[in-house]
């Protein structure tokens, strides 16, 4: 990685010229160390800039809040109206059903990922970061079709970088995969784990396989945001089961390491009555907003708002990256901000489609990107 | 009169003071086109009617080159060629010689930080055409103290220094 060649300036470098053989000179003190590689502003423009001016020109093109306000009120026909006023409504012209819809949208992301690899130097993990999700869901689709023996076509992502019939024979022979797709299907096939489990195991290994990149990165914004993914898996798997009344070590199995919040603290407010275990988490860096759905009861709202409030406080993180002017921030964001509309889109129009009220669709949203 | 100063001639150090500025200019200029560079190919890469309010930005860090050079051809100027090089003694070229190094350290400063700024800026302008002026003022405030220094080593050469000249009859 790029890190390696990072260049260390050191004016006295200890190499006496032959003349001053015999004198030894003295070795600079580290404050007075100089390295390049640390002055981020310098060395981001130089990798990310390119890709900055692509996003910086694609911005304008994202769905607004007055698209999503008009969004929300209209029928589907009309919402497909308004979304022509977007790159979207090209992907989208035609679509009467869910599956049109569906396949619209996975075309649109499709073309932005394709964007963003033709933008992103080629030393970029981000990419990577991005499309391993659908590499992962691939994987955990086929080897749960495996355990079952059902059938897994309409299940697979296209949108993953590995080909579905080299996942499909790894699968069998694990050792023809990359790593880190190798050392799951191993572990999958030595445990031979019940499918919930099969879940955990992948789950586990994409989330630490995305903190891994994003540490190759040497982003400490990718860094952040890999270890919010791990702490709001390990805060909804405490949520799911407590919900389901299972006892500590059940969910010790489905915790993942590398979050803000310790595993050992997750299991140690695990046991404590509602009230206590959410006034300790609150203690952490996550908001009460975020948090008050752990210490609500079984008639409260579930696992979707969890994910939803997630989401929202992933979105403020990201919106508060948009000061940065250079850098991998601006462009992750970019994508990111892509997917979530993607994702606004697609739960807009399946509401049409089933022709909620305007006041349900408008809970179910996630915050967008620009306000 | 010392001909030499820490070792070196009059003209030895004017030389070493002009080749900095020049040196120190440049670098800043080239580093500061490069960032702003890269970001501008990117936006032009799909706004490509981008290029008439994108080009004043791409172009604003090259000054810090343009005073380094000016600071090296008024070096010549200020070693008074008419009376012979040699001529000029070893602790006046060294006053040449710092009075080069405000442009060469602010230059070269101010040249990269200026292609950072402007690359920040090429964001308001890929997304508002219209934005291009005011764009331009946020890198142009940068530009500030590059005119600062090459206006002190002006000052030096031909308030401070020149008049020296005459007590020593060269």
């Amino acid at each position: 990685m790029y890190r390696k060649y990072r260049l260390e300036v050191d004016p006295l470098k200890e190499q006496p010229s032959p003349q001053a053989e015999g004198r030894k000179l003295r070795k600079l003190p580290d404050y007075l160390r100089i390295d390049l590689g640390a002055i981020k502003p310098f060395h981001e423009t130089l990798r990310y800039g390119h890709a900055v001016g692509r996003i910086r020109a694609q911005e304008m093109k994202l769905l607004m809040p007055h698209h999503i306000g008009r969004l929300i009120e209209a029928d589907f026909q009309e919402a497909l109206h308004i979304l022509d006023e977007v790159e979207m409504g090209d992907y989208l012209a035609g679509s009467s059903t869910a599956r049109e819809v569906d396949d619209g949208l996975i075309n649109y992301l499709h073309d932005v990922y394709e964007f963003l690899r033709g933008a992103l130097p080629k030393d970029s993990v981000l990419f990577e970061f991005f499309q391993c999700r659908y590499d992962f869901h691939n994987l955990k689709v086929l080897l749960k079709a495996r355990l079952e023996g059902t059938g897994e076509e309409a299940l697979l992502s296209r949108l993953g970088r590995m080909d579905v019939e080299v996942l499909r024979r790894g699968v069998e022979n694990p050792l023809e995969l990359p790593s880190p797709y190798k050392e799951v299907v191993m572990e999958v096939v030595e445990r031979e784990p019940s499918p919930q489990e099969t879940e955990t195991v992948i789950d586990r290994h994409y989330l630490r396989y995305r903190l891994y990149l994003a540490r190759r990165e040497g982003s400490e914004f990718l860094v952040e945001f890999a270890r919010t993914c791990i702490d709001f898996a390990n805060l909804k798997a405490m949520l799911r089961a407590r919900r389901l009344g299972k006892d500590r070590e059940a969910l010790q199995s489905s915790l993942v390491e590398g979050g803000y919040i310790p595993i050992s603290y997750l299991l140690e407010v695990y046991g404590d009555s509602d009230e206590v275990m959410l006034r300790k988490l609150e203690q952490t860096r996550y908001s009460s907003r975020l948090l008050e759905l752990l210490g609500e009861g079984e008639e409260k709202p579930g696992l979707s708002d969890f994910d939803r409030r997630s989401d929202d406080y992933i979105m403020d993180m990201l919106r508060a990256s948009r000061r940065i002017s250079v850098g991998v921030e601006p462009v992750f964001s970019f994508v990111r901000a892509r997917e979530n509309e993607v994702t606004m889109v697609r739960m807009l129009l399946m509401a049409k489609l089933h022709n909620l009220a305007p006041e349900v669709v408008e809970k179910m949203l996630r915050k967008p990107y620009l306000e | 009169m010392n001909a030499t100063f820490g070792g070196l001639s009059g003209l030895h150090w004017a030389l070493l003071g002009a080749a900095l500025a020049v040196i120190g200019g440049g670098s800043g200029s080239a580093m500061g086109i490069t960032y702003i560079a890269n970001v501008a190919g990117g936006v032009l890469t799909d706004l490509p009617d981008r290029f008439g309010p994108l080009l004043p930005l791409v172009a604003i860090p090259g000054t810090q080159g343009i005073y380094g050079f000016i600071t090296g051809v008024l070096v010549a100027f200020v070693m008074k060629p008419g009376s012979g090089w040699e001529a000029l003694p070893g602790w006046v070229g060294f006053q040449i010689f710092l009075a080069c190094l405000p442009v060469c350290f602010v230059c070269f400063v101010s040249g990269a930080y200026q292609g950072l700024t402007a690359a920040g800026a090429a964001g308001m302008v890929a997304k508002r055409r219209e934005e291009v002026g005011r764009a331009l003022v946020l890198p142009a405030l940068v530009e500030t103290y590059a005119v600062l220094s090459l206006i002190i080593t002006i000052l030096y050469f031909f308030v401070v220094i020149r008049p020296f000249y005459s007590t020593l009859g060269i």
